[in-house]
């Protein structure tokens, strides 16, 4: 499997930023200083079992269901 | 309307009779205030909360305080933002920043504020800057709202010894103060930092994070490292190149500046704490003149910027210090402007060596 930690990141920004770019933009850069570098993941990246419970556990902190 | 006031009175109630004079014709719902450690906490939250008693007053000790036209040190400095601009605040304290779950308390104190439309309501964030707990603080505020929270870590005057915040009358150290505007009009957020990318990575692979110390960048002794990728053969040679080369985490082309503090031993203490396994490029220092200049022309291109407020890291006022350029910085605002020297800036998360500024426009 590929690409789960893209969809991951994606569904987190956009349930917390309702279409807002803004908020969209400041979503990425929070998932930044949290040690999730956006941009280094594709939808062809392997599934990487660490982001992907490091990201659940953001994604409960920030409290949305992914 | 925004007013901006200095007072050098070295008598705290003098000073703040002076400001109240100078501020005097508008209704303000908000009085922000930076304040010299000279000034004793106490005596001006209450003075400021009786002398504004129809507006919030929130504030902080510094590490010198600046308003458009010049850089102070042992002064107070405060701008009043008048209910045309910031029709409705709302002010909460985190009273004991060790206490967990605080930063959750006072946002829910802040009520529906804390959750309002992102274009319309900015934040204010002013920090005990020697609790150590600003990624913490920052970190929270981001997982609990979609606000951006601007603002810095408040200095004692280079003492390191102990900082104030102050709200409601209220001085209060080991704590933090959230304000939430709602300003109809707008704001405009500026972070600039005079850096310019070098192209060499160090990543931290072994770090304390509790003690913002690095202790392996690349495997390797963060002492070692860090020589390496700025060329010295000393460790005192390196600890020369602290201000001009700190590390940035990169946004795109955007650093968020980590600055280098001391060696400590074979470990690197940073200013703030600095994420395992998140490469961070060494970044060499340029002109913060004229960065900051095109930073609020940018921001200003419209001329509807109507006020400032700036956190200004205390390394870069040490740079314009020595570099005798205080007044050619304080002068490039043309608007009315207040702020201090801060012991850390707050965009998003703690940051260093950069200044976060919050530009109303009307």
């Amino acid at each position: 499997m590929a690409g789960q930690v893209l969809r991951m990141i994606d569904k987190l920004v956009e349930a917390r930023a309702k279409g807002n770019a803004t908020v969209a933009s400041t979503t990425r850069t929070k998932l930044l200083l949290k040690g999730i570098k956006v941009t280094n993941w594709t939808a062809t990246s392997p599934d990487d079992p660490e982001m992907i419970a490091k990201i659940r556990e953001v994604a409960k902190e920030m409290g949305v269901a992914i | 309307m925004i007013k901006t006031a200095l007072s050098k009175a070295p008598d705290t109630a003098e000073a703040i009779a002076d400001l109240a004079r100078q501020l005097a014709g508008g209704s303000p719902s908000l009085v922000v205030l930076f304040f010299s450690s000279r000034h004793d906490g106490a005596a001006i939250a209450a003075l400021a909360s009786a002398t504004w008693p129809q507006s919030r007053t929130i504030g902080c000790s510094t590490a010198g305080e600046i308003i458009a036209g010049e850089m102070t040190d042992g002064a107070v400095v405060a701008m009043a933002i008048d209910q045309a601009v910031a029709d409705e605040v709302a002010v909460a304290v985190i009273d004991d920043l060790a206490k967990e779950g605080c930063v959750d308390t006072a946002l829910a104190a802040l009520g529906a504020m804390a959750n309002g439309d992102p274009e319309t309501h900015v934040g204010i964030v002013l920090i005990d800057g020697m609790s150590g707990k600003e990624e913490a603080v920052m970190e929270r505020l981001g997982d609990l709202s979609d606000l951006r929270f601007i603002g810095g870590s408040a200095g004692d005057d280079l003492a390191f010894q102990a900082t104030t915040v102050i709200a409601e009358g209220r001085a209060m150290h080991h704590a933090a103060v959230l304000a939430v505007l709602h300003v109809p009009a707008g704001f405009r957020i500026v972070k600039t930092q005079s850096f310019c990318r070098t192209g060499k990575t160090l990543t931290p692979t072994r770090v304390d994070p509790e003690n913002r110390l690095v202790i392996e960048f690349d495997h390797q002794p963060a002492s070692v490292a860090y020589m390496a990728a700025v060329g010295t053969e000393t460790i005192e040679q390196a600890a020369g190149k602290f201000m001009s080369n700190p590390v940035g985490l990169m946004n795109g082309d955007d650093p968020y500046v980590r600055s280098p503090q001391a060696f400590d031993g074979q470990a690197l203490k940073f200013y703030c704490a600095v994420t395992p396994g998140m490469d961070l490029e060494l970044l060499e220092s340029t002109d913060i003149v004229t960065d900051t200049g095109k930073a609020l022309a940018d921001a200003n291109a419209d001329g509807r910027v109507i006020g400032i407020l700036n956190f200004n890291c205390i390394l870069r006022t040490l740079e314009l210090k020595a570099k005798d350029l205080t007044g050619d910085y304080a002068r490039l605002f043309t608007v009315p402007m207040a702020g201090f020297s801060t012991y850390g800036e707050a965009d998003i998360g703690h940051i260093n060596q950069t200044a976060t500024m919050i530009a109303f426009v009307g």
